[in-house]
């Protein structure tokens, strides 16, 4: 069930009006919006239901074990849950990569054993909520958990529907607190969370659907056909739609959430701006990259000595890219960023963002986009050869352009120049939008909700971050 | 430095940043109102949209054509009072500005 349907409305307002009805039944809204989750993903294949209860059930004893437990017992047991997950993951995810890549090698080596592949479905999601199960261990671990969840909270935190296939990967010392106390009736954040919806519905149904049909996909299904400034147009568009794609999930995630009065953390802040690859990873996918900086780098030993965090900033970097997919070009992604950010870290230190004159800055925000849509290459292209096709392309500057209308290069550039919008510009539309009563806002919300649907093409593509 | 105190400072330094932190907050009673306004509107000027959602579910069950049939009536219905209009302006307004040439 995509976010952009109708089906989804229908069932986001009954959830809505039944979960509201339960207010003063804490436990009973909590046992609705499990189910409701369960239904909600039940829509994609319901076997996979199984494997999210395996997955809650599993960690949520772990959790118990590891509260009780002390010293190594204790570390033993955060471990043991940690590769049951891993374990559970690599399977679904990286099994038949594996086997490919192992084929390769032995074949290589002049050993043919053709190895079967077995005809495996990814489950939906899978990525998030491993994400989501693995913190809730090591928060309890690490002691940012004062105790252990009851089993429904644990039931909730991991398939809690709007952040389940797609996240933003809320933290379990994060969200489990919000589910302690009934929340309050009074205190729904509801006007932020319409034009969260609202600006998502219109990323998603105009603006990535469009760059999708008209730029990114012809020229990545068959980029030989193309000049160096399709080819261009191409990777600037990619840069946008994925953006707009996956900002647009997490911002219906969160504004849905929040009318249900909980609330998710950032996961995006204007990432085209970024001053180098350090300040890209605090703006793009931040409750990803959060996630891998305090469960995964600073674990394997963290800032310790120069030598050292490079080699963790290459391991988190090179993991973070495999995270995405089963795919050599997900593992050059993750290398890309990972070389690029040892650089920044080496030769221009740690701060330097800060003492940096202006127009160093602007030149360095030039730079990091330029850089970041060459590794966007290698993530969208379907592997190695259409990527390395795709900037030898580069060279074919004579060609004329087929696919640069005024439409395409006007959004591209306001959607580049929406980047450098003031950093709290939710918060000034919010205030003109509070000064109208909520019949206005109600009004004005769904004719624009209509509109949104009337000018985006028909029929809606899954989000990008599905496939992760 | 410890590598326990490492992660203590690292972890207490960054907390996660809520969009929703500095919103205004409103009560269940007026949010309510505003969706169900938001609802009635969505019904009124999107009866193609919803003829379309219709049409798409299976043939033949009784909830498919009971929909189906509902929902074309109601669209007859916001087609004569041209409210249907509405969204089939905006379409071609944005089909004219996404052909200039």
């Amino acid at each position: 069930m995509l976010f952009p349907t109708v089906n989804f409305g229908i069932f986001f307002i009954l959830v809505f009006a039944a979960a509201w009805l339960l207010v003063r039944h804490h436990r009973w809204r909590l046992i609705l919006l499990t189910s409701v989750s369960y239904v909600f993903y039940a829509f994609w294949d319901w076997r996979f239901c199984f494997l999210l209860l395996f997955s809650s059930v599993v960690n949520w004893y772990f959790g118990e074990l590891i509260y009780k437990s002390e010293g190594k017992a204790r570390q033993n047991l955060v471990a043991g849950a940690v590769t049951v997950d891993l374990v559970v993951l690599g399977f679904f995810k990286y099994y038949n990569f594996f086997l490919s890549s192992l084929n390769v090698t032995l074949e290589h080596l002049g050993a043919r054993h053709d190895i079967p592949y077995l005809d495996i479905v990814l489950p939906v999601g899978i990525s998030f909520f491993t994400f989501h199960a693995i913190s809730y261990v090591v928060d309890i671990y690490r002691k940012k958990l004062d105790r252990p969840a009851p089993l429904l909270h644990m039931l909730l935190y991991i398939s809690f529907f709007p952040q389940l296939v797609a996240g933003p990967i809320v933290r379990a010392s994060h969200f489990l607190p919000q589910l302690e106390h009934p929340v309050d009736p009074d205190d729904i954040r509801a006007t932020r969370a319409y034009l969260l919806i609202l600006g998502g519905m219109f990323k998603k149904v105009v603006v990535s659907s469009f760059l999708a049909t008209s730029v990114v996909e012809p020229v990545f299904f068959d980029p030989g056909s193309f000049g160096a400034r399709d080819l261009l147009l191409a990777v600037y568009g990619y840069a946008l739609q994925i953006y707009c794609d996956f900002s647009a999930y997490t911002d219906i995630a969160i504004g849905v959430a929040a009318l249900l009065g909980y609330r998710f953390p950032e996961n995006f802040d204007q990432p085209y701006r970024a001053i180098g690859f350090r300040d890209f990873w605090r703006r793009w996918h931040i409750s990803l990259s959060s996630w891998l900086r305090d469960y995964l780098y600073i674990p394997l030993g963290g800032n310790t000595g120069d030598w050292r965090r490079y080699k963790n900033l290459m391991i988190t970097m090179l993991l973070g890219g495999l995270w995405h997919g089963a795919a050599w070009n997900f593992a050059i992604w993750g290398g890309i960023h990972g070389g690029l950010l040892v650089a920044e870290h080496r030769f221009l230190g740690e701060h330097w963002t800060e003492s940096a004159k202006s127009w160093v800055k602007v030149l360095g925000t030039v730079i990091t986009f330029q850089l970041v849509c060459l590794t966007w290459i290698f993530f969208r292209a379907v592997d190695l050869p259409h990527a390395l096709s795709f900037i030898g392309g580069f060279s074919r500057v004579s060609a004329a352009s087929t696919l640069a209308t005024p439409f395409t290069l006007i959004l591209i550039s306001v959607l580049l120049a929406a980047q450098f919008l003031p950093t709290d510009r939710m918060a000034i539309l919010e205030r003109y939008a509070i000064r109208m009563p909520p019949i206005a806002q109600g009004a004005v919300a769904g004719a624009l909700m209509i509109a949104i649907f009337s000018i985006g093409p028909s029929g809606i593509a899954p989000f990008i971050y599905f496939q992760f | 430095m410890t590598q326990s105190a490492v992660i203590k400072r690292e972890i207490v330094y960054r907390r996660p940043v809520e969009v929703v932190d500095s919103a205004f907050p409103s009560p269940l009673r007026s949010v309510s109102e505003s969706i169900g306004v938001a609802v009635v509107v969505m019904f009124l000027l999107g009866s193609t949209g919803l003829l379309d959602w219709a049409n798409g579910l299976p043939a033949g069950t009784t909830i498919g054509d009971t929909l189906s049939n509902l929902a074309q009536s109601w669209n007859d219905a916001m087609t004569y009072l041209h409210l249907a209009r509405f969204a089939e302006f905006l379409r071609q307004a944005w089909q004219d500005f996404q052909n200039l040439q």
